[in-house]
């Protein structure tokens, strides 16, 4: 058994502490090291919050987070952690400081004291992965929403931490943009171990992690692997989540009264179910 | 069918006359109907933020011309101020139109600026806080102090609070968890019904506009690459592709099954409730 990677330990936190709301109650999470996970909830269910604590920016109110075995409670690690765990911001303006593209890639690795040469290597691999190499002379503040999320995302790939968390940092690309993100990021995760925790309100991208975290009114609802979850259309509804578009579509003709017992979990899936449903019903007619 | 908005030949250019000039909108002759529910689609950087602002507007075109109602929305200068209660605009990032210190103040903004009563605009944002199914909870918390799902759901609930005719959404949903997606459209849509109002949205969600637009607007490079009925545009499949964009899911899948030899199947499913359709009626 691998030690875990990531560890949230019973932790809750309030924004304000004069009030009883607590943003998230009671979570614990682990994650080991090249897992990719995702985490999925309602609008205000607490997953910004969390991924605020895996890189120190909040600390718990009560319990414990650890990266890599450091407390993010101890002051002389929050720079190693930062270092360790990078994380893309939800809104990319929260996240971007320099006037060029390229400057704003290089500011993190360069906070980091790497060698020039090896900053431009990193620049220009980051900025390539996300398809914005030949605007990195631009002036930020001339981007449109989409080419800002994917300098942002550029950044964090150029520190080159061992885990990446995406908040939601696909939300405003365009659906080519959109798997040329995920593709990076699959590729990162399988062929450099790096460790992913994907914050996403869409199923389909969801349906990439190994393991699923819901969140529900600051708690985690429910975890486990992918094939579980999606089985349980109920919960997922009740956290205000859907299925993805194949098993929604499979749920939607059973419905019907079709009899299909499968839940596809992608289109090939869904592609293979419907074929031989299809196949057998012209066979059945031609008898 | 009356027109509500046109726009001639609009281009635009940032930064006009400088080294660094940059076509954003080129050329583009459109003419969206009253009572239609019109999406943008095209890929990151295509012009569609710059496009639609140019409809209320806050840009104003290099050249071309903007017709809203049948007027010149450039004419004179009254026509620009009035033109802003008349097209609503939701930006695409909620941070750029939240400046108040309480998300109440925020949503009542735009119709204490419309000269009604304090008594109306009391209504009005109690009317749009329902609309947008916003928790009343946070309706005296700073905006920053929300999360990102809930600052958008108070944008939309401002510019609803003004009632305009036209009611444009840049990517609506992002950000927005799938029930609070689906929500807010049948909210949009029920509004529109009763309203008889235009609603034009944009969207990266190929699913969402094949369920909810009626006609769709292809923007490639600044230019227009088609302007049809969805189930035209979403047919269109390789073009799509080509210009960084993509077809429903459920599409897809129903084209497949047709190129695997399924024969009888339609030649463009959109979306769930069509696919039940097509495979219940065999
Ligand atoms: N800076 C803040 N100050 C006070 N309360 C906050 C702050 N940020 C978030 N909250 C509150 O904490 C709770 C959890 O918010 P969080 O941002 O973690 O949700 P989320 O799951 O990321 O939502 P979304 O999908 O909308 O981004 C919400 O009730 C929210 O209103
Ligand atoms: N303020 C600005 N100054 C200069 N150029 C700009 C400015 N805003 C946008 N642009 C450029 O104009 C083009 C169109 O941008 P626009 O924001 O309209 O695209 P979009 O279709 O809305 O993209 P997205 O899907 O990413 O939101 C882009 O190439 C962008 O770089
Ligand atoms: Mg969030
Ligand atoms: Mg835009």
């Amino acid at each position: 058994m691998t030690e875990n990677f990531i560890e949230m330990k019973n932790v809750s936190f309030k924004y304000n502490i004069n009030e009883d709301h607590c943003a998230i109650k009671n979570v614990n999470i682990e994650i080991k090291k090249g897992e990719f996970v995702a985490i999925v909830g309602h609008n205000g269910s607490g997953k910004s919050t969390i991924a605020k604590h895996l890189n120190a920016m909040i600390l718990p109110t009560r319990g414990r987070v650890f990266v890599g075995g450091m407390d993010t409670h101890d002051e002389d690690k929050t720079y190693k952690i930062r270092c360790t765990v990078g994380v893309v911001l939800q809104n990319p303006d929260n996240q971007i400081v320099s006037i060029i593209v390229e400057d704003d890639v290089a500011f993190g690795p360069e906070n980091l004291g790497i060698k020039p040469e090896e900053i431009r290597k990193r620049v220009d691999f980051a900025l390539k992965s996300v398809g914005m190499y030949e605007m990195r002379k631009e002036f930020v503040s001339r981007l449109s929403g989409g080419q800002k999320q994917r300098v942002a995302i550029a950044g964090i790939l150029a520190m080159n931490p061992d885990c990446i968390i995406f908040d939601e940092s696909t939300s405003m690309l365009d659906p080519k943009g959109k798997n040329e993100v995920l593709k990076a990021l699959l590729d990162l995760n399988k062929n450099q171990g790096m460790t992913v925790v994907l914050i996403t309100h869409f199923m389909e991208e969801a349906v990439l992690a190994d393991k699923i975290f819901i969140m529900k009114n600051g708690e985690i609802a429910a975890n486990g692997n992918k094939r579980d979850i999606f089985s349980e259309f109920s919960l997922l509804e009740s956290c205000n989540l859907s299925l993805p578009q194949p098993a929604k579509l499979i749920s939607s003709l059973r419905k019907e009264g079709m009899d299909i017992p499968q839940n596809p979990l992608n289109k090939d899936e869904c592609v293979d179910i419907l074929d031989k449903f299809l196949s057998s019903k012209l066979r059945a007619n031609e008898l | 069918m009356s027109v509500a908005i046109e726009t001639q030949n609009l281009t635009f250019h940032y930064l006009k006359g400088t080294r660094l000039q940059k076509t954003a909108v080129n050329n583009v002759s459109v003419k969206f109907n009253k009572y239609e529910i019109i999406a943008i689609i095209g890929h990151t950087g295509s012009g569609k933020s710059s496009f639609i602002q140019h409809l209320n507007g806050l840009l104003k075109p290099s050249s071309g011309k903007v017709f809203v109602n049948g007027e010149d929305i450039w004419k004179n200068r009254t026509n620009v101020r009035n033109v802003r209660f008349k097209v609503g605009v939701v930006f695409q990032q909620p941070e750029y139109q939240l400046f108040e210190d309480t998300i109440y103040k925020d949503i009542a903004f735009g119709p204490s600026n419309m000269g009604i009563s304090d008594e109306e605009v009391k209504n009005r944002v109690e009317e749009a806080v329902k609309f947008v199914g916003l928790n009343r909870k946070i309706l005296n918390e700073s905006p920053f102090d929300v999360s990102g799902g809930e600052k958008r759901k108070a944008v939309i609930a401002g510019v609803v609070a003004m009632d305009p005719d036209v009611l444009i959404l840049d990517e609506l949903t992002a950000g927005l968890d799938p029930f609070s997606r689906d929500d807010i459209f049948s909210r949009v849509i029920n509004y529109h019904k009763i309203r008889k109002n235009t609603v034009i949205f944009t969207s990266h969600n190929m699913d969402e506009v094949a369920s909810f637009a009626e006609k769709v607007l292809v923007l490639n490079k600044g230019e227009v690459a088609m302007f049809d009925k969805t189930s035209e545009v979403f047919s269109r499949a390789e073009e799509l592709k080509s210009m960084s964009l993509s077809v429903p899911e459920v599409t897809v899948i129903f084209s497949r099954l047709k190129k695997m030899g399924h024969k009888n199947l339609p030649d463009c499913v959109l979306d769930i409730e069509g696919a039940v359709k097509t495979l219940c009626s065999r």
